[in-house]
């Protein structure tokens, strides 16, 4: 008798849109493996389409970005959230300095929550003064 | 499965024919080519979505 | 009929002869597949009924598959239906999974479930718990047939026509396990290119069910756009059947004869 195998089905919610299609993270020792629709959620009864059938391969893929990237003298370099965060807010208000707020526009996703994206859109309009916000699911 | 797809099965053709027996194989081709055009354009043609959309 | 499962799966995993059992389980009110292991508590077992019998069924054979491939010397018992234990049956002869390593926990089907799957054999060979139901009538290839071909034609490509090309109906399936999958060749099916080319998107798949479904339906359970695959592959299996008298899993150890290139002359 080995020490138990770790394996469990998470309960989750497809980031892809907005329909917030329930499914099941199928995790092996810690790596996530596959994914299945949750059959009794009344939101997709078992069913999914091809992006939420994948989830599974992009959640733990070696590409994913881990920390902010900021382009210095033309090459993409690994930098902390501090300097990244920094930077952008520094930029952000020189560029509303010189150019007017309607020279900023800010685009959203379907991969945060409704209220992170609520908070985009009051910063755009209330801390910047634009209404050139989007979001992705309108593309 | 053809046939339980409503596709006549006379669309499709599977013979036997050894590599030495290339006259049997144009015989083959051109009488299935004769059959085919007695049938007539494929159901398959027809732009299904179209008529959706 | 779940409390005979729990003493079962108690007793097996109290005696050590399996590493875990793998079922379903009810909890933050949804069912969802489980890997029971010693000492876990069993009072949350499901079977896979929620609203109405067998609504929450699972590929649990597929699980299995990814489970034996990690863990090769490990045992497993797995919750089958009738239909599962074809599955397994058919797993074994296409050597996806090792009979010795596998312990299969039965329960039968309920006679609405039967009816409703239009299953040929509600149980599966070696029942754990519950009562034979008797095997439903089969009428939804019966229906097409009715048909004239005109009709047919048009049954099939409204159907068709639907497709979202989600690749639901293979991801779910517990018999799709080919490592390159026709489906996602460049050269028959293009890649990124959407709807799908109908009908021969659907038809090479059910060309590829041939003695291979088991009629499990999670298919077309699956399927977003509620496309008849079951019917479809319904129709596969009574082709076999009809023509070389197999019924895939039906039979302990028998392949299917399209799987017996490998068998030389003579041996069986």
């Amino acid at each position: 008798m080995g020490a138990p195998i770790n394996y469990r089905t998470v309960l989750t919610t497809c980031t892809y849109c907005g329909c917030g299609c329930n499914f099941f993270l199928e995790v092996l020792d810690g790596k996530v493996i596959g994914t299945i629709p949750c059959k009794t959620s009344p939101v997709n009864e078992g069913k999914l389409c091809i992006k939420g059938w994948n989830v599974h391969e992009f959640v733990q893929h070696e590409k994913r970005l881990k920390t902010p990237l900021l382009r210095k003298n033309g090459k993409l370099e690994e930098v902390s959230w501090d300097e990244a965060l920094d930077f952008t807010a520094t930029r952000l208000r020189q560029i509303k300095e010189s150019s007017g707020p309607d020279s900023i526009g800010f685009l959203t996703s379907a991969k945060v929550t409704n209220e992170e994206n609520y908070l985009l859109q009051k910063f755009a309009r209330a801390a910047v003064g634009t209404n050139n916000i989007d979001h992705c699911a309108r593309l | 499965m053809l046939k339980f797809s409503g596709i006549d099965e006379a669309r499709l053709k599977a013979s036997w024919v050894s590599s030495a027996e290339a006259p049997e194989l144009v015989h083959e081709f051109t009488s299935f080519i004769k059959e085919l055009r007695e049938l007539g354009p494929s159901p398959l043609r027809a732009d299904y979505r179209r008529e959706l959309v | 009929m779940i409390d005979v499962i729990r003493d079962k799966v108690k007793e097996l995993l109290d005696s050590g002869e399996i590493k875990g059992f793998l079922g379903l389980v009810r909890k933050n009110g949804h069912i969802a597949p489980h890997l029971f292991q010693k000492g876990d508590d069993l009072g949350a077992m499901s079977l896979g009924d929620d609203k109405v019998a067998g609504d929450a069924r699972y590929p649990l054979n597929k699980f299995l598959i990814n489970l034996a491939k990690a863990y090769p010397e490990e045992t497993f018992a797995v919750l089958v239906r009738g239909c599962d234990d074809r599955g397994l049956q058919t797993l074994y002869t296409w050597n996806q999974l090792n009979p010795k390593k596998v312990v299969p926990v039965g329960i039968t089907c309920p006679q609405e479930l039967a009816d409703a799957c239009e299953c040929l054999k509600p149980f599966p060979a070696v029942i754990t718990a519950g009562e034979c139901a008797q095997p439903g009538t089969p009428r939804s290839v019966a229906a097409v047939d009715a048909l004239v071909m005109s009709e047919r034609f048009s049954y099939w490509m409204d159907e068709f026509v639907k497709c979202i090309k989600c690749y639901g109906c293979s991801n779910v399936c517990p018999m799709c396990f080919c490592n390159e999958c026709t489906l996602k060749c460049d050269d028959l099916v293009k890649g990124g290119e959407l709807p799908p080319e109908i009908p021969v998107f659907h038809h090479t798949r059910a060309m590829h069910m041939v003695g291979r479904c088991i009629d499990c339906g999670l298919c077309e359970e699956a399927c977003p756009s509620n496309i008849p695959l079951r019917t479809l592959y319904k129709k596969v299996g009574s082709i076999m059947e009809e023509q070389f008298d197999f019924t895939t899993g039906a039979v302990r150890g028998q392949r299917s004869p399209l799987n017996k290139i490998d068998f030389a002359e003579g041996r069986k």
